[in-house]
């Protein structure tokens, strides 16, 4: 998943604008951030892995650190395009209709379970759905994005003490879940 | 007793923080957390995830996307620093130039409602100082000014004199001396009669040297026709009359040269072209209440 060694000339070209080395980032990291985005916005994720790589073109350029760093930037920019998405989606006027007009227009598709069901990891990804949104992102940056506990604090905003507690938190309410479906029938 | 950190849910040791950080980096071993177990299974998946072949036509448009954003981008090395700068949009700056054309005028206009002296007492009296540390004088209010007599007057040698004739425009009399008189029949000082400048007579007691009573100097107003040195009262020492009861210089009552001294008779029954001149009558006050002044003493024949 990583570059390595590589990261320090693929990041000098990259710089530059070099198809070549933006494109080595972007099959590095790309799965990664599609599942992210699929845990916050299934329905939209591939737009948003695209505004994502947008923005973080325009950092390239400036942009001074290691791979960890780069990682760190990217899961800010995905986040915030997440945030983004979300206020404008809470901005946009709906025009409620009856859901019996809706009937003969045939079978509904769940975006949110396709993109689980298409990951073939989907049990994972929804238990960590289901998780508070806090906690959620704090599993996913620390596994998807492999940040460090203070990455994920200056992502989120908070420090990294309060960071700590809510994926103590997460991984409690995630071992109680699957305590919970291991003795269901 | 059950203190919140006894709450299941909220209790994080060193050791839970480091199970939950080995969790998430994927380095537990499960033997030694077997109840967490399913959790390391569930983060391995969330980490590996399945290789999904990515969309190569959204992802060479997402790379071409991406060198176009870097290409637009000005090279730090070759844009001076002022450049990089926020530039400044149209409209703001058309906002900026009529915030600042409203500001000019205000000032214009407050500094010229102020150079009329129009505008309110305070704010006057503010603008007042203001101009007055650039060099530039407008009118202050009558407040500002008293104000300014009372704060720059020292407290010894009659700040409260000093003061009252700035807010009187000298007409003021506190802390004057108004020429008491030392005879016990003399003029009144404190009133303001027998001040030099209402010409009361120079004859401090204003008796009559005429056994006969002619009023001499009857310390009547001089300027305001009573008999007076400037006025003819009946001036002459000897009590007679002045020629012929004429008036004296300007004003004045029987002269020195006219009537022959008459004991008892007034100098001039009538009026004689004064003002208001009395005769004078021996015994009599040469006319307590016609005195230029307010409360001039009648004199007293000796």
């Amino acid at each position: 998943m990583t570059l390595g060694t590589q990261f320090n000339s693929v990041m000098t070209a990259a710089r530059t604008g070099a198809p070549w080395a933006l494109e080595a980032l972007y099959r590095d990291l790309q799965p990664r951030v599609l599942r992210y985005l699929r845990v916050h916005e299934p329905g939209v994720a591939e737009d948003l892995a695209s505004d994502t790589w947008i923005g973080v073109a325009k950092g390239v350029p400036g942009f001074l650190g290691g791979e960890e760093e780069f990682h760190a930037l990217v899961f800010t920019v995905a986040r915030r395009r997440v945030l983004d998405h979300r206020r404008t989606e809470a901005r946009r006027r709906t025009a409620p209709s009856d859901p019996g007009s809706l009937e003969g227009l045939g079978p509904v598709a769940d975006a949110e379970s396709d993109a689980m069901d298409r990951l073939g990891e989907g049990w994972a990804l929804r238990l960590v759905s289901e998780l508070p949104p806090d906690q959620a992102d704090v599993v996913l940056l620390r596994v998807m994005g492999d940040l460090s506990v203070k990455d994920v604090a200056s992502i989120l905003d908070k420090q990294p003490g309060a960071v700590r507690a809510l994926q103590h938190r997460a991984i409690r309410r995630l071992a109680a879940r699957l305590g919970e479906e291991a003795v269901t029938p | 007793m059950t203190f919140y950190r006894d709450v299941p849910d909220d209790m994080m040791s060193a050791n839970d923080v480091e199970l939950a950080d080995a969790l998430l980096e994927g380095t537990l071993d499960t033997a030694e957390a077997p109840s967490y177990a399913g959790v390391a299974e569930l983060i391995r998946a969330l980490d590996e995830g399945p290789d999904e072949d990515l969309d190569p036509e959204r992802a060479r448009a997402t790379v071409a996307a991406m060198a176009a954003v870097i290409d637009a981008l000005p090279t730090p090395s070759r844009v001076p620093s002022a450049a990089v700068t926020t530039p400044v949009r149209p409209r703001r700056r058309i906002r900026m130039k009529v915030a600042g054309v409203a500001l000019a005028a205000s000032m214009l206009g407050t500094g010229g409602v102020a150079f009329a002296g129009g505008l309110p007492a305070g704010a006057q009296h503010i603008a007042h100082q203001l101009f007055a540390k650039v060099g530039v004088s407008i009118p202050d209010t009558k407040g500002g000014e008293i104000s300014d007599v009372a704060h720059t007057t020292p407290p010894e040698g009659g700040k409260g004199a000093t003061v009252c004739k700035a807010a009187s425009e000298d007409k003021c009399q506190a802390g004057e001396d108004h020429g008491h008189s030392n005879d016990p029949h003399g003029q009144a000082g404190d009133h303001g009669q027998a001040g030099d400048d209402h010409g009361h007579s120079n004859d401090p007691h204003g008796h009559s040297n005429d056994p006969h009573g002619q009023a001499g100097d009857h310390g009547q107003a001089g300027d305001h026709g009573q008999a007076g040195d400037d006025h003819g009262q009946a001036g002459d020492d000897h009590g007679n009359g002045g020629g012929n009861g004429q008036a004296g210089d300007d004003h004045g009552q029987a002269g020195d040269h006219g009537q022959p001294a008459d004991p008892g008779q007034p100098a001039d029954p009538g009026q004689s072209g004064g003002d208001h001149g009395q005769p004078a009558d021996p015994g009599q006050p040469a006319d307590p209440g016609q005195s230029g002044g307010d409360h001039g003493k009648p004199g007293i024949s000796t």
